[in-house]
């Protein structure tokens, strides 16, 4: 598998791999050509690293970040202050890549790239260094995509989806807004209330079809990762009403919803006096339907640089913000806008955000449903997992949190009443073995025989976010990647890319 | 290893030759990357930063720091083919599209629409000789083309202009409103490669996004395409180009310091490698202050480009572990 991966016996160290329920375990990883195997009948030739006191974790896994393609390059110009500082609000490729495996990370997904830009993502991402990397396509923006499901034909759109996830190298299928690009041409922003508007292009189809269809296109082409949904009305008050019905459209099918945060607020339309949280309902329908899984698409409070294939909702934060924005449109079928933006605790709204993305956290039952992130750059910068880790599992540090944010936030938020605190398992459920387990990843996000040597090993510490931002070392492959923050090598790492089944 | 503009092939020159120059040089720069791909630009840079020299493709896009920020705010632009297919009006701002884009007019605009109609041209700025038949002039000079981009928005949203506009500027765009008006789909073509600033492309951005909202509009830009050297630059070193130093960690955008003509006007490097076309701008720097620097060029396909490349960065590896002379 890997050339230069030296065998080898991690040895000692105390071993969290939820996957096979080894909770705090001591114990030795056997490392041959960069995949994990069984202890050895000789053991010669393996080089012996003693573990003994350090924390033994898989890589971690990134299911849903922004970090090549058009949009990302977009991000890096837009706001010259925020590409100066260290990290970059959007930064090199390089960058991304020591950066992500500096903090323990070995797998990325850029979770929207248009079918047409593929390509160019790909070139890009072959600049990536050490993680592995895949992207999800924006199959369903595509007019012959939409065409099909306006006829329910839904052979075409099985043929369709699946020819763009071959010839783009895609890992899963994303839709980002629904049919939100057909309302945005002609001035409005969809139905605020339900997924069952009509689309002003095709009366036969509306956006819950949409989901439906392409959901069930995604089953029948066996991918690994169901369909990846980002849905209508990100960002506006009175959203939750939206991610509900989208939640009951996949009834007892598989579907995975992204940055949920950005979809559960409360409040009536467009009325920020009436902002708020909109999770309680989500959640409870959450939990009780266990073929949906989610990651948060967290906000941290600082400066950071938006970006979304949602180009409507785009714009409507940069009328939101007054910041100035662009739009990259791709054939008059998708496209992105990108804009910076600046998350602030004594901001209303903002702390409204930060709150109810904790609350999700702390509120969904299943941490094997849900997925660590940031929605990076979005919410936050992906450097900014370990602060987010402490919020999860410190309750004293969150509620020193709390206290700062904005007065009304505290007065009606329920986080304040929430003491859950994640257990270092629980942080490696929703950061490596959870993300591995829903991207359909069999060989990461665990420690089993068989399983790529991906590994993070952290020094204990009960500041959380000391721990997680500073790897002792970071294996990728069996390979030293990454040590004390230092990078080790820089190996290349593989592109995850789902081969449809075929009739 | 050739002087200025005078050995425009690179075969002739020896790779060895060239390391050998490129590696006693004090300061490189690399630079060219029109119409080359993706793949040519990677290796390109991957020399670069090899030999740590200044990278620039001359395009002005590069020249300010948030470019896309300015000129690019709600951009509306499309395929040729959408040009093609449905504008039944076709504007011809202050561009030549057979200069920038030889065959543009007979393979996008003088093909007949898809819907059977009439399909309109206007040419605003100077005369074109290779328009279609029946396209209406209006003259106008370049350095009316922002006056003349924000005058038609107000005539459009307010219905008049200014009474205090110089009448012949007002009359121009009376005759661009009324096309306008009287269209289905109007569709821009444009070259704002010599607009220094940017408010050329940010007027017309405006007047698009006006029209836009009142029926289908985009623009079909003509400027000189790097585009590939602009996504790689960008997305290694930060920015599309002027970068002082190849260095994939952390590469310094110095677009007043390290745009390529800079660098060759003020004699600030005394070797450079041509990979794919050049600019217009930087064949005429090259022209006048060639003969203070060593110019290797790589041109042709791709594929011969990337493997010159190839054998430029083995000899040159070579050359500095002392392998080669």
């Amino acid at each position: 598998m890997t050339a230069n991966a030296p065998r080898l016996v991690i040895v000692g160290g105390t071993i969290h791999d939820p996957t096979h329920g080894r909770d705090g375990v001591v114990g030795d990883l056997w490392i041959d050509e960069g995949r994990i195997v069984a202890p050895p009948a000789d053991p010669r030739g393996f080089t012996r690293m003693d573990a003994s006191g350090l924390v033994v974790m898989p890589g971690g896994v990134d299911l849903h970040s922004h970090v090549a393609g058009p949009k990302v390059n977009a991000g890096r110009r837009i706001a010259p202050h925020l590409a100066r500082r260290r990290p970059a609000a959007v930064p090199t490729i390089h960058a991304t890549g020591a950066a992500y495996a500096a903090l323990g990370y070995t797998t990325v997904f850029d979770a929207a790239i248009a079918t047409a830009a593929a390509g160019i993502a790909h070139a890009e991402l072959a600049d990536l260094p050490v993680l592995d990397k895949g992207i999800y396509l924006l199959a369903a923006d595509d007019t012959p995509v939409l065409d099909a499901l306006a006829r329910n034909d839904a052979a075409a759109t099985r043929r369709l989806v699946g020819e763009a996830i071959a010839t783009g190298r895609g890992w899963a299928v994303k839709i980002a807004n629904p049919g939100g690009a057909a309302f945005w041409k002609r001035g409005r922003r969809g139905d605020h209330h339900d997924l069952d508007t009509p689309l002003p292009d095709r009366p036969t189809l509306t956006p819950r079809l949409i989901l439906d269809r392409v959901a069930a296109a995604v089953e029948s082409l066996g991918l690994p990762h169901p369909l990846h949904v980002h849905t209508a009305n990100l960002g506006l008050p009175g959203n939750w009403r939206s991610l509900l019905e989208t939640m009951k459209t996949f009834a007892g099918r598989r579907a995975h919803l992204a940055h949920v945060q950005f979809h559960s607020y409360a409040g009536g339309d467009l009325d920020e006096g009436s902002f708020g949280s909109g999770v309680a309902p989500l959640v409870d329908f959450f939990n009780a339907h266990d073929t949906l899984t989610l990651d948060v698409g967290q906000i941290l409070f600082g400066d950071t640089v938006a970006m979304t294939g949602d180009a409507a909702a785009a714009e409507h934060l940069a009328h939101a913000t007054g910041m100035p924005w662009m739009a990259h449109d791709l054939h008059l079928e998708g496209g992105c806008g990108v804009l910076p933006i600046a998350y602030r605790e004594k901001s209303m709204v903002h702390a409204w955000q930060w709150a109810i993305g904790l609350e999700w956290f702390l509120t969904a039952t299943d941490p094997w449903r849900v997925a660590l992130s940031t929605d990076h750059p979005n919410g936050a910068h992906f450097t900014a997992y370990p602060h987010l880790m402490q919020l999860l599992g410190d309750a004293a540090f969150r509620r020193a949190a709390f206290d700062r944010i904005h007065p009304a936030v505290r007065k009606r938020s329920p986080l304040e009443d929430l003491s859950r605190e994640y257990t270092l398992q629980e942080l490696c459920i929703v950061t490596r073995a959870a993300p591995a387990r829903i991207a359909g990843l069999r060989h990461k996000g665990h420690l089993g025989v068989g399983a790529d040597a991906d590994i993070t090993l952290y020094r204990p510490d009960r500041d959380l976010a000391r721990m997680f931002s500073m790897p002792a070392k970071v294996f990728k492959a069996g390979v030293l990647v990454a040590e004390d923050g230092q990078p080790r090598a820089t190996p290349s790492g593989r592109t995850l890319a789902s081969r449809p089944v075929t009739p | 290893m050739s002087r200025g503009r005078e050995q425009p092939s690179n075969s002739a020159v020896p790779a060895e030759a060239a390391a050998a120059r490129l590696h006693a040089a004090r300061r490189v720069l690399v630079t060219g990357f029109q119409g080359v791909g993706t793949d040519v630009v990677v290796a390109a840079c991957d020399l670069a930063e090899a030999i740590g020299a200044a990278v620039d493709a001359g395009d002005p896009e590069a020249s300010r720091p948030a470019a896309p920020t300015i000129a690019r705010v709600g951009e509306v632009t499309a395929d040729r083919e959408e040009l093609r297919d449905r504008a039944d009006l076709v504007v011809f701002w202050f561009c030549d599209p057979e200069a920038a884009c030889p065959g543009f007019t007979a393979r996008y605009v003088a093909a007949p629409l898809a819907k059977p109609a009439a399909r309109c041209t206007l040419a605003v700025g100077d005369p074109l000789p290779t328009a279609p038949p029946g396209t209406e002039h209006v003259a106008l000079d370049r350095d009316a083309a922002v006056e003349a981009a924000r005058l038609s928005q107000h005539i459009l949203v307010l219905g008049e202009p200014p009474s205090s506009v110089e009448p012949a500027l007002a009359a121009a765009c009376r005759t661009i409103t009324a096309a306008i008006d009287r269209a289905a789909c109007v569709g821009f073509v444009t070259d704002d490669s010599s607009d220094p600033v940017g408010l050329e492309a940010w007027s017309l951005v405006h007047l698009v996004r006006t029209i836009a909202h009142r029926k289908p509009a985009f623009e079909i830009p003509l400027r000189p395409r790097a585009d590939a050297f602009d996504a790689v630059c960008t997305w290694r070193y930060g920015a599309a180009g002027a970068i002082a130093r190849a260095d994939r960690d952390g590469g310094g955008f110095q677009p007043a310091e390290a745009s390529a003509r800079q660098l060759i006007e003020r004699g600030e490097v005394d070797a450079a490698v041509v990979v794919g076309g050049l600019s217009p701008q930087l064949e005429q720097a090259l022209a006048a202050h060639g003969d203070r620097l060593a110019v290797h060029r790589l041109a042709g396909s791709d594929a011969t480009i990337m493997a010159d490349l190839r054998s430029l960065h083995a000899a040159l590896t070579a050359a500095r572990t002392g392998g080669a002379s």
